[in-house]
């Protein structure tokens, strides 16, 4: 198939760009990055919060997980999947989700 | 007769031609500018976040499929290696799989609308419009 895209997640452990994160316990590989190349590109994860600017497209696991649980507990999977609204027009929407003022009004409340 | 390789030279596939209205449909369709696409790709993030912290799901409010990831055989933790895969077929029609939808997911998180303008999303996403791992 033409254009077979592949997102790789790499989770590294590699201590010497660790500044907090730093470990004395060599005796396993304990991980402390991921990063996800798409294709052949690192993709930039800054828009995770806790993940800074890395020109390697890497993030310090436990930044990344917090990010990542933040990100779950900000998506209202009920409302975006069985809730009664309306498209917005113009789609302005750059998140995936209803915006939350919409949401407010079409749901009543958020959770 | 065009060989293959015609098939795929540039005057044919064009920015204007096909990537942009491919870029327009999974940008609409199942890409940032939807507003159920973070909804699809929650599962995914869920079971990223399990299998790196390697503790079960707990709360099953998404797509999530209970008796799979709740499962240490079918849902093993401790692996080098995982692979997800999309369904070509549903790729090639030029509909989003759940699974590439969860992928769009990751970009989203990964964007989340800040650090990267919607032109140069655009650009991701004509990168994967056919089939997609």
């Amino acid at each position: 198939m033409p254009f077979a895209a592949n997102l790789v997640g790499q989770v590294l452990s590699c201590p010497s760009a660790s500044s907090i994160h730093q470990t004395h316990d060599t005796s396993r590989n304990n991980p402390t990055h991921i990063r996800w190349i798409l294709n052949d590109g690192v993709l930039p994860l800054t828009g995770i919060q806790g993940c800074e600017e890395n020109e390697h497209g890497l993030c310090e696991i436990e930044a990344f997980i917090e990010g990542m649980k933040m990100r779950i507990k900000e998506i209202d999977f009920r409302f975006a999947c069985f809730g009664n609204y309306t498209f917005p027009d113009p789609d302005d929407i750059v998140d995936g989700q209803l915006p939350v003022e919409l949401r407010r009004r079409e749901h009543g409340s958020l959770r | 007769m065009p060989t293959v390789i015609d098939l795929f030279a540039p005057p044919l596939w064009t920015y204007s031609d096909i990537c942009r209205p491919i870029a327009l449909f999974m940008w609409y369709g199942s890409g940032p500018g939807s507003p159920i696409s973070a909804a699809i790709g929650k599962g995914y993030v869920q079971e990223l976040v399990s299998r790196l912290t390697e503790k079960r799901i707990s709360e099953f409010d998404s797509s999530v499929n209970r008796s799979l990831a709740g499962d240490e055989v079918l849902f093993p933790f401790g692996q080098p290696v995982y692979v997800d895969a999309t369904h070509d077929t549903v790729m090639s029609s030029g509909k989003l799989s759940e699974s590439i939808a969860s992928a769009h997911s990751a970009i989203l998180m990964i964007c989340n609308g800040v650090s990267l303008r919607c032109y140069e999303l655009y650009e991701f996403h004509s990168l994967w419009p056919l089939t997609s791992r």
